[in-house]
């Protein structure tokens, strides 16, 4: 899709205040990941038992856990992990699950197929079926990537098919076919653009949702090894020191938190932007 | 020459009730250059039949077809529109057949602008590079008369009007200059300024460019104004076709008398005062899944007599180059010999 001028769509994006202060935040979280180490100058695994449980203060900026290491360092590092894992998966579950609806929902007879294996998929409850996948396959960063792209998957197949069902009845594509377009061509320039707004809501939700998810894995023990800091396994490894020092799991909390709102609105912001039927009310 | 020939054209779809004919045994030409129009109420299967011609119908409907439809395409060689494989007819619509639509609103790609849209057609069918397909789709905006082309080319369908929008389709039909066009009712989603604008400007372009036009549609007064030939349907068979002057002047079956007899401006003569009612047919169109016996019509024909109900009629002769399906036509003919 060839959309107009950049500053201009970028101008019509920030119009709506909140959608401009989620892509700032999001910003700040993705430049703060990416100079972790001359921003926070400590190493996020870097032990002190002298220095465990210390409150926020100049030296520590958001204060230390139970072993003494700087929580935004370790939020800085873990940034960088568990934006990664997020990206890698909504990108994986997006283009696999599209995949699987557009051809579920377009070849009729292949419908039938596709939905009851993902079906199937979905009817295990999701984190049950990451930790079953993690567990078989090892505790790496990949394998969590992997087992959450099977478990989103199902989901991003199911709103597209039927999204397809209900574009592929509409009338332009049956003109598409009276100008002579091929099925593989309506379906790539003709159905699937028209898919595009589900399609980014599903990938924001799921970028939001695959932070949460890696964080409850590392929670349960079956997420990235514990070297790895993401924001998951410390809410995780500090969480039965919580009640003497908050701030332990509240700042990486937080973050999650704002990383996931942020994509969600900074995800519609998006969506009624592409989406050239809704562009005027914007 | 006839650009196309139809010849015991039948299409079924299998429904939950068991199989429905849709269309059935229609025959007809469109020649070189000239308009035929299939007049008939809804689901008479004049959609039907111009979508089979196309091949475009659901395959979804365990669709059965048969007969033959014989177009002449510019080179001159006979093709056989319901027997050509999926690759060349691909190769062809779009290109040397086209089809407008009866719903603007919908039949454009809502996500593209109608310049995108355009060049499309051009690049599949002409190969020509980007830059080309945007002055030819700008020139084709210009053929069909867009006010502000240039301006329009960049726009989405749902910043044009209707008629814009049916400009549109039409100029994206015509790109690749079609030898014929198939419309399927399009101007009936317009309101009637716009209706006679489009009317107006098909006309001069299949002036300027000697296509063949089928024109599908349901409203007698269009077809008296832009038609050579009529086809009339009624229950997916042909009951009459003739020439559009012999037809007006003289309908020979019950059917397209009691069509005529409808309009508004036939109920009412100069001079004479306004009738109290219009005239319409009385009952319903038969349902398909369970068609009378005999004639289609001769549940609501008042000049239906006991043999109508024994079997289908003929289309038979019943002039010039005129046909009609009703043996009290025939038999009137037959007394008059």
């Amino acid at each position: 899709m060839r959309l107009p001028v950049l500053p201009l769509v970028v101008r019509k994006l920030f119009r709506r205040r909140i959608v401009l202060g989620a892509a700032i935040a999001l910003a700040a979280v993705i430049v703060v990941s990416l100079l972790a180490g001359p921003l926070s100058g400590f190493d996020p695994n870097e032990t002190a038992v002298s220095q465990r449980l210390h409150r926020p203060s100049v030296e520590h900026l958001l204060g230390t856990d139970e072993l003494g290491r700087d929580i935004f360092a370790r939020i800085a590092f873990g940034g960088r992990f568990s934006l990664t894992i997020a990206l890698l998966t909504s990108a994986g579950a997006v283009l696999a699950g599209t995949l699987l609806g557009l051809v579920a929902g377009f070849f009729r007879r292949l419908d039938a197929l596709v939905m009851r294996v993902v079906d199937a998929m979905m009817s295990f409850p999701d984190i049950l079926l990451a930790i079953a996948l993690v567990g078989i396959l090892g505790p790496s960063m990949l394998n969590v990537v992997l087992a959450l792209v099977l478990v989103y998957t199902p989901r991003v197949a199911r709103v597209v098919r039927a999204s397809t069902l209900v574009v592929r009845e509409l009338l332009f594509v049956e003109a598409a076919r009276a100008v002579g377009v091929s099925t593989t061509r309506i379906l790539l320039r003709h159905v699937l653009p028209n898919l595009m707004s589900p399609i980014l809501v599903q990938a924001s939700f799921i970028f939001a949702y695959a932070i949460l998810a890696e964080a409850a894995l590392s929670f349960l023990g079956v997420g990235v090894p514990p070297e790895i800091p993401t924001w998951g396994t410390m809410v995780a490894g500090s969480q039965q020191y919580a009640h003497q020092a908050l701030w332990i799991v509240l700042f990486p909390g937080l973050s999650i938190i704002v990383t996931a709102l942020s994509l969600q609105l900074l995800g519609d912001g998006i969506r009624d932007l592409l989406d050239p039927r809704l562009r005027k009310s914007m | 020459m006839n650009r196309l020939e139809v010849h015991h054209l039948s299409t079924s779809f299998a429904t939950d009730e068991g199989r429905v004919d849709a269309v059935a045994d229609v025959s007809f030409a469109i020649r070189a250059g000239q308009t035929t129009a299939i007049v008939g109420e809804s689901g008479s299967g004049k959609s039907v039949t111009s979508l089979t011609l196309m091949r475009l119908l659901p395959r979804t409907a365990a669709t059965r077809v048969s007969g033959e439809a014989w177009f002449v395409d510019r080179a001159g060689e006979r093709l056989d529109l319901l027997a050509l494989p999926e690759a060349r007819m691909r190769a062809l619509r779009g290109n040397q057949v086209a089809m407008i639509f009866q719903e603007p609103m919908t039949s454009l790609n809502p996500v593209f602008s109608v310049g995108e849209q355009i060049a499309e057609s051009l690049r599949l069918h002409k190969g020509l590079d980007r830059a080309a397909a945007r002055a030819e789709a700008l020139r084709m905006l210009e053929l069909v008369e867009m006010p502000a082309a240039a301006q329009r080319l960049d726009e989405y369908p749902h910043q044009l009007s209707g008629g814009m929008r049916q400009r549109v389709m039409i100029a994206l039909a015509m790109a690749c200059d079609p030898t014929l066009l198939i419309a399927d009712e399009p101007t009936t989603a317009l309101d009637v300024t716009i209706q006679a604008q489009i009317l107006k400007l098909m006309r001069k372009l299949q002036a300027e460019t000697g296509m063949s036009i089928l024109f599908v549609t349901h409203n007698l007064g269009v077809v008296a104004h832009h038609a050579d030939d009529v086809v009339v349907m009624y229950a997916g068979r042909v009951v009459e076709s003739a020439p559009v002057r012999p037809l007006f002047a003289a309908p020979a079956h019950p059917y397209t008398q009691s069509l005529l007899a409808c309009l508004p401006s036939k109920a009412r003569s100069p001079g004479q005062p306004k009738p109290a009612r219009l005239f319409a047919i009385r009952g319903q169109v038969a349902s398909p899944l369970a068609p009378p016996p005999g004639c289609a019509f001769e549940p609501r024909c008042d000049r239906a007599i006991a043999a109508c109900r024994e079997a289908v009629p003929e289309l038979l002769p019943t002039g010039e180059s005129r046909q009609a399906r009703c043996i009290r036509v025939a038999a009137a003919l037959t007394e008059a010999a």
